[in-house]
C-alpha cells in the first residue's frame, strides 16, 4: 500500500482538527484533552497528541492526514511526524496575537518540508478580525525565503472545496518543485 | 453612487482588452484614481485603487466575459478622501483576475514583450477566485522558475492560449516577476506529463472528480 503523509500544523485554535474532519473519508480519530492554556486559545479542548484521517486514492494508495499538536511543549511529536511527511498545510488563525510571526515560526520548524515546496498556508478566521492580509503574509514569507513562493490562501476549514484546493495545491506544488529540482534548474 | 456624472460621451473600449489596458495604465502611474467600468447592459463596476478594492451590484459570477463594449471612466481623488464605497468591499485581485483571463482574446497582453520570462512573486488567493485545476497546475509551475509562455505551456502540457491567459491575468494583478530571456532557460523534466498521468496530483484529481 502506497501511503502519503500530509501534516496539518499551526497554533492552537487554527482549525487543524476541523480541516482533517472536512477532508477525511473515514471517521477522524480525535485525541483532544482539556486545554490548560485558555489564555492562548479560548477553546475547551485542544489537540494534544494527534488527529488522524484518511483519503483513499485507490485500493492500493492512501493519503494519511495527521494533525500536529499545536503547543510547543509537544514539539517532540513534530520531529517524528515531519520525517514521514511529504507536505504540510500550515493553518494560522488571523485573530491570533502576531499571526505572521507565528507562521514564520512554524515555517522555520518545518523548513525541510518548505524547501521541497511542501507547504501551503491557510489563514483561518480571516473574516472575523482586522488582522494581516494575504499579501502581508506572502510578503513576510518572501522576505524570509526569497527563493520559495509559498501558496497562501484564506480558508474556512469547514469548507470542503477550499480544503481540497489547499491539498491539491500542496501536492501540485511538491510535484512541480520536484520536476524542476531533478532537472537541476530551480529558480532561474 | 453619485460621483459619476451622467454623460453620454464617455470613451468606449472594445471588450475587456482596452479595459485591461486602461486598468494597467492607471496602476502603473500609482496615482489616486477612481475608476468606473461599465459593460454594455450592466451596472458599472467601481474601483478604488487606494484600497485595492472594487464594488459591483452583482456577484462576480455575472461578469459578462464577452462584452463587446466597456465604458471606462476615471476620476482623480485626494489621497485622504473617503473610500468610494463601504470597505472592505471586494478584493481588486478577483476583478483583475477575471478581466485578465478574458482580455486580449487569448493573445499576449500588449504590455508583454517577446522573449520575456515570468515567475510568480506570490500565489493568488484562489479560495476567493473562480479557477480550474489547470490554473493550479500552471500557477505551481510558475512558482518554480522563470518561464516564457511557450515553456509554461509545455511544462504544464497546457494549451498555449491557457498559458497566455493566465500570464495576462497575473501580470495585470502585478504578481509576476518579469525578466528578459536568461541565457539558459530551465526545462522541467516533462513535469506535467508525470503529474497529470502518473503523479499523485493526477490520481487524486481523478479520485475526487475534480
Amino acid at each position: 500500500m502506497a501511503e502519503h503523509v500530509i501534516l496539518f500544523a499551526g497554533p492552537m485554535g487554527a482549525g487543524k482538527t476541523t480541516a482533517i474532519q472536512t477532508l477525511s473519508e473515514i471517521p477522524v480519530v480525535l485525541t483532544e484533552a482539556n486545554n490548560t492554556e485558555r489564555h492562548v486559545a479560548d477553546k475547551a479542548t485542544t489537540t494534544v497528541a494527534l488527529d488522524y484521517g484518511e483519503i483513499m486514492v485507490s485500493d492500493e494508495e492512501k493519503v494519511r492526514l495527521y494533525g500536529v499538536p499545536g503547543q510547543r511543549r509537544f514539539d517532540f511529536m513534530w520531529d517524528i511526524l515531519k520525517e514521514r511527511a511529504v507536505g504540510m498545510i500550515l493553518l494560522v488563525n488571523n485573530d491570533a496575537p502576531n499571526p505572521i510571526a507565528l507562521a514564520l515560526e512554524f515555517l522555520e520548524e518545518f523548513s525541510e518540508l518548505n524547501s521541497r515546496g511542501g507547504v501551503v498556508m491557510g489563514i483561518s478566521r480571516s473574516d472575523v478580525s482586522g488582522g494581516p492580509s494575504v499579501d502581508d503574509y506572502s510578503a513576510a514569507i518572501s522576505a524570509r525565503y526569497p527563493e520559495l513562493v509559498v501558496p497562501v490562501f484564506t480558508v474556512d476549514t469547514r469548507n470542503t472545496s477550499q480544503m481540497r484546493l489547499a491539498l491539491m495545491t500542496l501536492i501540485m506544488n511538491i510535484e512541480a518543485r520536484s520536476a524542476f529540482t531533478l532537472n537541476g534548474s530551480t529558480a532561474a | 453612487m453619485t460621483i459619476w456624472p451622467e454623460i453620454d460621451n464617455r470613451p468606449s473600449t472594445s471588450g475587456w482588452t482596452e479595459a485591461a489596458i486602461a486598468v494597467r495604465s492607471i496602476m502603473q502611474i500609482e496615482a489616486p484614481l477612481l475608476l468606473s467600468l461599465q459593460p454594455e447592459g450592466f451596472e458599472p463596476i467601481y474601483v478604488d485603487f487606494r484600497h485595492h478594492a472594487f464594488d459591483w451590484s452583482r456577484p462576480l459570477a455575472d461578469f459578462p466575459t464577452t462584452a463587446t463594449t466597456v465604458h471606462v471612466e476615471t476620476e482623480p481623488v485626494p489621497e485622504n478622501a473617503p473610500p468610494l464605497f463601504e470597505l472592505p468591499a471586494q478584493n481588486l485581485d478577483n476583478l483583475l483576475w477575471t478581466i485578465g483571463l478574458n482580455a486580449f482574446d487569448g493573445a499576449p497582453a500588449s504590455w508583454l514583450a517577446p522573449g520575456d520570462r515570468y515567475r510568480l512573486r506570490r500565489w493568488p488567493n484562489f479560495t476567493e477566485m473562480d479557477h480550474t485545476v489547470e490554473h493550479l497546475q500552471l500557477t505551481a509551475m510558475l512558482g518554480q522558475a522563470h518561464l516564457s509562455i511557450e515553456e509554461l505551456a509545455s511544462a504544464s502540457q497546457a494549451h498555449y492560449v491557457s498559458a497566455t491567459r493566465i500570464i495576462n491575468a497575473f501580470s495585470l494583478m502585478n504578481i509576476l516577476q518579469i525578466i528578459d530571456a536568461p541565457a539558459t532557460p530551465p526545462a522541467p523534466r516533462q513535469a506535467a506529463a508525470e503529474t497529470k498521468v502518473t503523479g499523485l496530483f493526477g490520481r487524486l484529481r481523478k479520485r475526487l472528480g475534480l
